[in-house]
């Protein structure tokens, strides 16, 4: 309960966050996508059936804020938690380094699905590549900060019992 | 971090029937546009006020800013003088920002009598949180009147359409998002399309057929008859045509006359009595700076 609570938190946070970037002038290829890295964080500190609804609903919240289409966003974080969480035995996010390749892919991927789940973007322009990369680039430059903060705040949700999330602090 | 067999297959199911689960949603809401809004008025009441907090810090540190911080490192010599200087010039800035202001919303009640549109002027406090739609968050709600489906628009042209609203806050799809489009037609030629949102700064004027004489610079105006925005408001004027072969169609580009990306201040029409050429007389005089020559 605490866990789910804490998870919509970040997810309105992490929202409010990406708009609040965008309002102050940072541009939209920059702004980082906070919410994957969340997925990410999921999927290695809570790879079950938790943490596969979590990344379904914190995309349905993503997908309620643009008030256009209902899904797309859910279904790639869905995508990205299976994968992560079926690699998470082989992958490790223990590391900085590590920490931005995988959430830079993350990105990546995110996004492609993203379009072609939800049609929103042409993706033969030159600018689509350019937004992809930039926001996939800015989103690994702070992956390591908010992995760490997310673990912190999952050891305290958690209680004595840190659950399969001790071992991920990316700093 | 052990996960176990009967664990991946679990989440391998789970994550499939959810996949689907989105895929259904993502078609449902693309033919029922009103069930996307389901949901985006609470989360928009509850992310607003973030917005607005950080809107008011970010002022506030700009007064502070002008005001004290800039005091920091005068010599002892001059320091009475220099914090003289320095807050005449913080007051300075600040009726600066609020001659500005008030010019903006002067512009916007000038587009609200002379056009006789009714609206309710509103104040931009955040952008698209998604960073891939265009779309902003405005100040005012259903408590003012604001509904969804009313345009939205700014003295120098058509803004979008409210999507979302809570009591307090609305959410405003640009123009220029994918999925906004507008009847229009050329001022002078009257000819019509619909300009539709490309994701950048600009849209596309569709189903324009190739005999249709077009040239850059042609103004683009609303026509009215897509029951949303009022007749006669600029949309933007053509930055590009071009004809390709093998195509029954005019490729079209249209440069929006807002710049959407320093919007502060717009007008949610809320209704009208509408006089059309009135519209774009108000609309040329915001443009070209001159005031006062209104209409009865």
């Amino acid at each position: 309960m605490a866990k789910g609570l804490l998870s919509l938190l970040y997810a309105v946070v992490a929202i409010a966050l990406q708009g609040i970037l965008g309002h102050l002038g940072l541009a939209d290829r920059f702004i980082p996508q906070f919410l994957v890295v969340f997925v990410v964080y999921l999927s290695f500190a809570e790879a079950n059936a938790f943490g596969c609804v979590m990344s379904f609903i914190v995309g349905l919240l993503l997908d309620l804020s643009s008030a256009v289409l209902v899904g797309p966003w859910a279904g790639s974080f869905v995508v990205i938690f299976c994968v992560l969480a079926l690699l998470s035995r082989r992958l490790f996010i223990d590391s900085g380094i590590a920490a931005m390749v995988i959430t830079f892919a993350s990105v990546v991927c995110g996004n492609i699905l993203f379009s072609l789940f939800g049609d929103e973007y042409p993706v033969l322009t030159w600018e689509y590549p350019q937004r992809v990369l930039g926001q996939a680039l800015s989103t690994a430059l702070v992956a390591p900060l908010v992995l760490g903060f997310l673990s912190r705040r999952w050891r305290r949700a958690n209680g004595a019992y840190a659950g399969r999330g001790t071992s991920v602090s990316a700093v | 971090m052990s996960t176990g067999v009967s664990e991946r297959k679990k989440i391998a199911a789970l994550s499939f029937g959810l996949l689907c689960c989105s895929l259904l949603l993502t078609a449902y809401s693309a033919r029922h546009p009103s069930f996307a809004r389901v949901g985006t008025s609470a989360l928009v009441e509850v992310i607003a006020p973030l917005h607005a907090a950080v809107d008011f810090a970010q002022d506030s540190t700009r007064s502070v800013w002008g005001g004290y911080v800039g005091l920091i490192g005068v010599s002892e010599d001059n320091e009475k003088l220099r914090a003289r200087i320095s807050e005449l010039d913080g007051e300075r800035g600040l009726l600066e920002e609020f001659k500005r202001e008030n010019d903006r919303l002067r512009a916007l009640l000038d587009l609200n009598s002379v056009s006789q549109l009714r609206g309710v002027a509103a104040n931009v406090i955040g952008d698209e949180p998604s960073g891939w739609g265009q779309g902003v968050i405005v100040n005012r709600g259903s408590l003012m009147g604001a509904r969804v489906g009313m345009a939205v628009v700014h003295p120098r042209g058509v803004v979008g359409q409210v999507v979302a609203v809570s009591p307090n806050y609305s959410h405003v799809l640009l123009i220029t998002d994918h999925s906004s489009g507008v009847d229009v037609m050329t001022q002078d030629s009257r000819v019509r399309g619909v300009v539709e949102g490309v994701g950048a700064d600009h849209c596309e004027l569709r189903y324009v057929s190739k005999q249709t004489p077009l040239r850059v610079g042609d103004t683009i105006v609303t026509s009215g008859m897509d029951g949303v925005f009022p007749k006669g408001l600029i949309v933007g004027v053509v930055s590009k045509v071009a004809v390709e072969t093998g195509t029954l169609l005019q490729n079209v580009e249209v440069k929006v006359s807002v710049d959407l990306n320093k919007l502060e201040e717009v007008l949610i029409v809320t209704g009208e009595q509408h006089q059309p050429a009135k519209v774009e007389e108000a609309q040329s005089l915001v443009k070209s700076g001159k005031q006062g020559k209104r209409r009865g």
